[in-house]
């Protein structure tokens, strides 16, 4: 297996945790990197990873696109960033919830609320 | 009545006169309070053919019904006016303490008409309405005014303008509470044009509420709901505002030296961690908020509030300057002068760029913090270079033949977030009543922090559905009037229950969206009354035509005709962007047309 070194920036309160704002980690993915993370600093794995999963809102970008797959592949010399949930937040706790083609125009299916702090529901019409 | 005072104070400065009469209720339940009332009144007051700086046009301050009830952020309070520099519609909200003391008056609603023959302020106290001569303060900063006249926060407060708006600057803005700001739009210099130094407020009255067992619970639960809010609780109780720096930099969305580009790189050393670590001496509030966002900030030369976000960005990576301790003197600079930050950031960069190709004969050129100052000081006294900047970037670049080098939207620049590389945001600014601005809804929540659900950024098709429904909230919002931030922790439908709790009128959570799209409408039809049509709602030809070189958004320009379709479709407008008969029927509007 290829060893990838990735450049891992970290933001906000991410940093405190680290020590460092940035630092080198290997990993052939996001998740692989990530997890590489975790191990040599569990209190900082534990605020960006969550059983193996992305904390809901902790932003990560390779090279400045936002990635949501941990499978996402890491080439040599990418840059990983990660921002903590408290980059975060909800500016829109109840939206209308819409399916179709591109996956946000189309059909009205219901109405994606928040049913408690962090927890997304969507209710269907005439629910 | 619960909630509202029921009251409207009206002013006339031409004869030193007032009257109070009641508030329309049937008005107040369809518009609320703060930008909506305001709108609805200044359809009724100001028309096309008013001078946005003559005593014809009004200042329009309100409240709304939470407001001073001691519900999270409610001592938020709003002015309505035609803009001076934009000439539509404008309504500018501020927070501190002034709010609060207004609403403790008794009215809710203040209307400023005419002109003073010679400076005055005005006192209100417990029930009192005291027309002062201002001789003395005219030509005063707002630090020395606002101590003058006796602030104190739970008890008295002073609203007041800079020598900026006395200079009828058309970026001044209206502060309150020392460095609390009506920024954006010009409202400092209407108030100038009548004269009118300040505005003092002290009272006893307490708003009822009808369902106090409601309203106390609501208020345990928001107080719940904030405290689990990553944003509300950790983000910006640390950080501030400006822990957005380094995530658009990082992907390409931060405006740099004039929106030449979009990744600034000296981001770092202006990002809310840098403040944090380097300046902070600590974080305060307004009244009745639990987050604190305030920083109180400290260099060599200065200590005060601020600076937020927009600011740090306006003079830091807008200017090309990475130094952040003139960035905190330049705000607070602005804040003693009483103009609005991003109209100046956004004003000296566009005058570099102006001079950086040789158009205009300045010393000015990105990355020149020594001449910060020096230029604030002189924009908002009209003296030398002053004189070309003080009626903002348009002005300034249209009077060197390249008003295309202005970052405006209808005259009002625009702030941080670049939409090349977050389209729905180009949308956003476009359609904007008030000009380019981030407070009319934002699209950073889905298109880059991923609230409450990433969206790519992008997308062009089916963007729309999500400005319009950011615009109607921010609409609704603002009309409460309560602080946008309490919007990241509480969902709409708290605020649809704690209105009702307190006014005991029952508003749904679709209620409350309809009032923000009342209002989105209202505000459109005055803009169309005024002459703007659709071939305002652009952007400068920058963010259509030249797509950034490097970064994450490389290649991208906004791509806002499909965008503008769409919109004007989701609206339920006609394809000139005119509102449908039928639309403004099913919000109780037809009667106004």
């Amino acid at each position: 297996m290829i060893e990838i070194m990735a450049l891992v920036k970290l933001y906000a309160n991410l940093r405190k945790l680290a020590g460092t704002k940035e630092l080198s980690i290997t990993g052939a993915s996001v998740g692989a990197a990530l997890n590489e993370l975790a191990k040599q600093n569990p209190a900082l794995g534990a605020a960006i990873l969550l059983n193996g999963v992305l904390r809901p809102y902790v932003i990560v970008t390779v090279n400045g696109h936002t990635v949501i797959d941990l499978n996402t592949p890491l080439a040599e010399d990418d840059v990983l960033a990660v921002f903590p949930p408290i980059a975060g937040g909800f500016s829109l706790p109840s939206i209308i919830f819409l399916q179709g083609e591109g996956g946000m125009e189309g059909k009205e299916v219901g109405e994606l609320r928040m049913e408690r702090i962090g927890e997304w529901r969507i209710k269907e019409n005439g629910e | 009545m619960a909630g509202w005072s029921g009251k409207v104070l009206e002013i006339d400065l031409s004869t030193q006169t007032y009257k109070v009469y009641p508030l329309d209720m049937e008005m107040a339940r369809l518009f609320i309070g703060g930008r909506g009332l305001g709108a609805r009144l200044l359809w009724d007051l100001v028309g096309p053919e008013v001078d946005p700086l003559s005593p014809e046009n009004v200042l329009i301050f309100t409240n709304g019904p939470l407001t001073g009830t001691g519900y999270q952020t409610s001592n938020r309070f709003s002015v309505t006016t035609k803009s001076p520099l934009t000439g539509t519609i404008l309504d500018a909200n501020s927070g501190g303490f002034w709010g609060m003391q207004f609403k403790k008056t008794g009215y809710d609603v203040m209307i400023i008409r005419g002109k003073a023959e010679k400076p005055v302020w005005i006192e209100i106290k417990n029930g009192e309405i005291m027309f002062h001569d201002a001789s003395e303060l005219w030509g005063m900063r707002v630090f020395a005014v606002t101590e003058k006249l006796g602030q104190n926060n739970n008890r008295r407060n002073v609203l007041c303008i800079g020598p900026a708006g006395e200079n009828l600057s058309r970026i001044a803005a209206i502060m309150n509470d020392r460095e609390r700001a009506l920024a954006r739009g010009g409202p400092g210099a209407v108030m100038g044009s009548k004269n009118l130094k300040a505005i003092v407020v002290e009272g006893k009255d307490r708003p009822e509420i009808v369902d106090k067992d409601q309203f106390k619970f609501l208020l345990y639960e928001a107080r719940k709901s904030l405290a689990q809010s990553p944003l509300t609780s950790q983000a910006l109780p640390e950080f501030g505002t400006a822990v957005l720096m380094n995530i658009l930099n990082n992907v390409g969305a931060l405006a740099t030296r004039n929106h030449q580009q979009t990744q600034f790189e000296g981001a770092e050393a202006i990002s809310g961690e840098e403040l944090t670590d380097k300046y902070l001496v600590r974080n305060t509030s307004c009244w009745a908020c639990p987050i604190s966002c305030t920083r109180i900030s400290r260099t060599e030369k200065v200590e005060g509030e601020g600076p937020e976000f927009e600011t740090t960005w306006a003079f830091g990576a807008q200017c090309g300057i990475d130094d952040l301790a003139a960035i905190i003197e330049a705000n607070s600079l602005c804040n003693d002068l009483g103009l609005d930050t991003i109209s100046t950031g956004s004003t000296i960069a566009c005058a570099m760029e102006l001079s950086e190709r040789g158009y205009m004969d300045s010393d000015l050129r990105f990355g020149r913090a020594d001449l910060l100052a020096p230029v604030i000081e002189a924009l908002a006294h009209r003296r030398d270079i002053g004189a070309e900047l003080a009626d903002g970037s348009f002005r300034l670049a249209a009077k060197y033949g390249h008003p295309e080098l202005s970052m405006s939207v209808k005259g009002l620049e625009m702030p941080a977030y670049d939409p090349r590389g977050m389209q729905g945001q180009g949308l956003l600014y476009a359609t904007s009543n008030r000009g380019g601005c981030h407070m009319r809804g934002n699209m950073v929540g889905p298109e880059v922090l991923g609230a409450p659900k990433l969206i790519d950024r992008f997308q062009v098709q089916g963007k729309s559905s999500f400005v319009i429904l950011h615009q109607n909230i921010a609409a609704a919002i603002d009309s409460l009037v309560l602080c946008k931030f309490t919007n990241y922790g509480v969902a709409e439908e708290y605020f649809a229950r704690v209105l009702s709790a307190v006014t005991g009128i029952k508003y749904s959570t679709g209620d409350m969206i309809r009032v923000g799209e009342r209002v989105w409408n209202l505000e459109r039809l005055y803009n169309l009354r005024e002459g703007f049509t659709s071939r305002d709602d652009t952007l400068p030809p920058r963010l259509l035509n030249e797509a950034p070189r490097e970064g994450p958004s490389k290649g991208w320009v906004v791509k806002l005709e499909p965008m503008l379709k769409e919109y004007y479709r989701g609206r339920g407008w006609d394809e000139n962007g005119v509102p449908t008969k039928k639309k403004l029927k099913e919000l109780e509007l037809i009667d106004l047309v």
